[in-house]
């Protein structure tokens, strides 16, 4: 890790955003503040990146559904970002002496904060996301953005040919400067992906975030309105190539994934290593109880939760029941839910305090779908109840009780 | 009530020679307990939990780890500007008991100034060897209606073992209480939790006129005596309460955590056990693992076999181990093969590859702190 100097970067990090492909998911929450892991928030990987870089002045863009986010970040002290100077900030859309406006993009929402960067003068300004889940030192990508003297440093990844066409691809010279930035090509020239983690030189984003408000066609976004403004003008623009677990998190199957990779012995994903963990705000739960009749394998199982019942390859999220008789596979259950006697759960991803009763099944194994386009993960909103043997089918998206025997 | 208007004290260093290997390099506050307690969460919890707001726990010796998990009190919501919480190492006075406090009287006389600049009205005096998760809001309101000047929490309940310093009350039907005795056999009776709620002015006054005679114990030379003159009441708690007696109860307590009526008692959602909080990966349960009535903490990674055990954070457990009728501490490592029963592993200890760390249900063996076997 390098060293920054104090004030040296502000992070910017975006958490206005709905995540629709999330559905009920992000019905009421903003989709930084889905839970991930058993114990964290997707949230939590930005901010304690930044804490464990040395970054300790974040602004957090919110807009969507804030309140559960607010409440999550609080002081910023389980990130160790309650600071006497800088620290965490929430900074909501604003009303100001002429109108207020909700934030129209990612470069507008940080265009309605520029004050806010401004107090604390930095040099350079991190922007960040809070979909991806990954470990990455931004002090390195400070020090390369430095050092080539760059006016905006891009993160990159490199991903498989095949699946290049679902991301912003950088197609850059062999020294890594970018000469070209197509979104989602459906013949890409390059595999190198943006993770949407971007380096400004601050004195050089300033300039673009005004010309880009005075621009009444712009969509105000850095993908697709700044980046694109500042290779035109011929702005030194490189690439930062990241190696490392890095995973959008931004769909169903995705957060799904994600999740069940930490169970994965070959990825040794190790969220609490000494010297890069990740923090979260944890709740005062007594450790877990595993009963006489329980069988679990190949889980992650977090405080609080109480499992008689039959657990093989999932995540139960804090609080959790898994009452004796209930099978569960292949799923994560989110904190508070309750899997009644005799329920089978499997390929589901259950939200917050659902209650599913005895004898209902939920999700289906793929293997049933001839297409896998058909198979998809039964997702339970939060709160929901399922009745008595009733039957959630694959790929459902359920936000409303499911009566007893009911099939949906 | 006003939120502010009870102190609250803890005793740090209680019978810490009652858990011999446990203690020599800890308080009993700190002792851990449960999977992921400290004793004094307990205490702590209970006065946060009916808003008491400044704290003062008075420390003798081996308090290192007890600054360490206590900090600034912020887990317990003490982390305040006005009140919070505050350690009270010894303090040389020059009184007949060189700082170090030998009796709980003196405990107090060596807090004096504390005490003093309080501004609460009450004071509830706690032992941080008592496990129970007690309504002291309850027990003030108890304590205001019936015009009490000192209220004792009591239970019914089998004496501890090693206590002949337990206080055996007498109460009547209106609870109060008649005598106060210590009893050499065990008995069912009805016994003493070491929560003493009065008000702050009344005890300043009885420890000062108590000191002034010479007198040393506040059961015996402060609680009895009062009978005559002031209305002592007691205040029954039911549901699991216990005082921690030895190394046997250490064990039997921690045991008793794997019944899902006491964790439901101890640990309900409408006063929460607070402890200081960390930042391991839920527990991880791996291909082949088989976990049995047992209480698994956040962290531990495990491949063998466990059994009505009780694992703290970050315990590791390998592949062919088994472990039965065990209470390992954070950090703990039992080895490929290794067999655990009948055993007490202090924090940081391991049993290698292979090795053995087996006891009986009459002789617990411990492994203290740091150490390793086999290998």
């Amino acid at each position: 890790m390098s060293v920054l100097k104090k004030n040296e970067c502000v992070a910017m990090l975006l958490a206005g955003g709905q995540g629709s492909r999330l559905g009920v998911l992000t019905q009421k929450i903003a989709k930084p503040a889905v839970p991930y892991g058993g114990k964290y928030r997707i949230i939590d990987f930005p901010l304690s990146n930044c804490v464990n870089s040395g970054i300790d002045i974040v602004g957090i863009l919110t807009q969507y559904q804030p309140l559960e986010l607010n409440d999550y970040v609080g002081s910023g002290k389980p990130w160790d970002l309650d600071r006497i100077n800088g620290g965490v900030h929430i900074l909501p859309p604003y009303q100001k002496s002429k109108g207020g406006d909700w934030y129209k993009g990612t470069a507008n929402a940080i265009y309605q904060n520029i004050h806010f960067i401004e107090k604390y003068d930095p040099e350079y300004v991190l922007v960040l996301s809070g979909d991806h889940i990954y470990k990455m030192d931004y002090s390195e990508m400070i020090k390369a953005h430095k050092e080539t003297g760059a006016d905006c440093t891009i993160a990159v990844m490199e991903v498989p040919f095949e699946e290049a066409p679902r991301f912003g691809i950088m197609n850059t010279e062999d020294d890594g400067t970018i000469y070209e930035f197509e979104e989602k090509p459906a013949n890409p020239k390059s595999n190198l992906a943006s993770m949407g983690i971007y380096v400004f030189t601050w004195d050089k984003m300033r300039e673009y975030l005004i010309n880009d408000e005075k621009n009444k066609a712009s969509h105000n976004d850095f993908g697709k309105d700044i980046i694109p403004a500042m290779l035109n003008a011929g702005e030194k623009m490189m690439a930062y190539r990241f190696e490392g677990y890095w995973k959008d998190v931004g769909t169903v199957e995705s957060l799904w994934d994600a999740n069940l990779d930490l169970l994965n012995p070959n990825l040794g994903l190790k969220l609490d290593s000494a010297d890069w963990k990740i923090y979260s705000r944890t709740g005062w739960l007594p450790p877990q109880f595993i009963s006489e009749t329980a069988q679990v394998e190949n889980s992650l199982v977090s405080d609080g939760c109480f499992v008689a019942g039959k657990l093989d390859y999932s995540v139960l999220f804090e609080n959790v029941t898994i009452e004796e008789g209930a099978t569960v596979e292949y799923s994560l259950i989110m904190p508070g839910a309750v899997i009644k006697k005799g329920a089978h759960v499997q390929y589901a991803i259950v939200a917050e305090n659902v209650k599913v009763n005895e004898g209902a099944v939920i999700g289906e194994n793929p293997q049933a779908y001839p297409n896998r386009d058909d198979w998809g993960i039964a997702v339970i909103g939060d709160s929901v109840k399922v009745g008595k043997k009733a039957t959630v089918k694959a790929k459902a998206m359920i936000s409303k009780n499911v009566k007893e025997g009911e099939i949906v | 009530m006003r939120s502010n208007s009870i102190l609250g004290i803890i005793y740090a260093n209680v019978h810490d020679d009652l858990l011999p290997g446990l203690t020599e390099k800890r308080s009993m506050a700190s002792v851990p307990f449960a999977g992921r307690y400290r004793l004094i969460d307990f205490s702590l919890s209970n006065l946060t939990n009916a808003g008491v707001s400044q704290v003062g726990i008075i420390t003798k010796q081996n308090y290192q780890s007890l600054m360490d998990h206590v900090g600034s009190g912020r887990e317990w919501d003490l982390d305040r500007k006005s009140g919070g919480l505050f350690i009270l190492p010894p303090f040389v006075s020059g009184g007949i008991d060189d700082g170090v406090y030998k009796t709980h009287l003196y405990g107090l006389v060596g807090i004096m100034n504390f005490l003093k600049r309080a501004t609460q009205e009450y004071v509830v005096i706690c032992d941080s060897d008592v496990i129970a998760n007690v309504d002291i809001n309850e027990m003030f309101n108890d304590h205001v209606e019936n015009g009490a000047d000192i209220t004792i929490a009591y239970k019914y309940g089998r004496l501890p073992k090693n206590h002949d310093k337990v206080m055996v009350l007498t109460v009547d039907q209106n609870r109060n209480i008649k005598s106060i005795d210590f009893l050499k056999e065990r008995a069912n009776v009805n016994h003493s939790l070491d929560i003493v709620l009065v008000r702050r002015e009344f005890l300043i006054q009885r420890i000062n006129e108590a000191v002034a005679e010479g007198k040393v114990s506040l059961s015996r030379d402060i609680l009895i005596p009062a009978l005559d003159k002031y209305k002592i009441m007691g205040y029954r708690v039911e549901g699991f309460a216990e005082i921690m007696d030895g190394p046997k109860s250490y064990y039997d307590l921690n045991m008793k955590m794997l019944d899902s009526k006491v964790r439901r008692q101890l640990f309900n959602r409408e006063r929460p056990i607070y402890t200081k909080t960390h930042d391991s990966m839920p527990a991880k349960y791996c291909i082949g693992s088989n976990v049995k009535n047992s209480l698994i903490a956040d962290g531990c990674v495990i491949e063998g076999e466990v059994k009505n055990s009780i694992l703290f954070r970050n315990v590791v457990v390998k592949k062919g181990a088994v472990v039965e009728n065990a209470i390992i501490m954070q950090n703990g490592v039992v080895g490929e093969n290794a067999h655990v029963s009948y055993a007490v592993m202090d924090k940081v200890s391991t049993v290698c590859d292979g090795a053995e760390l087996n006891g009986t249900n009459q002789k617990i063996v411990l492994l203290k702190k740091e150490q390793k076997i086999g290998g």
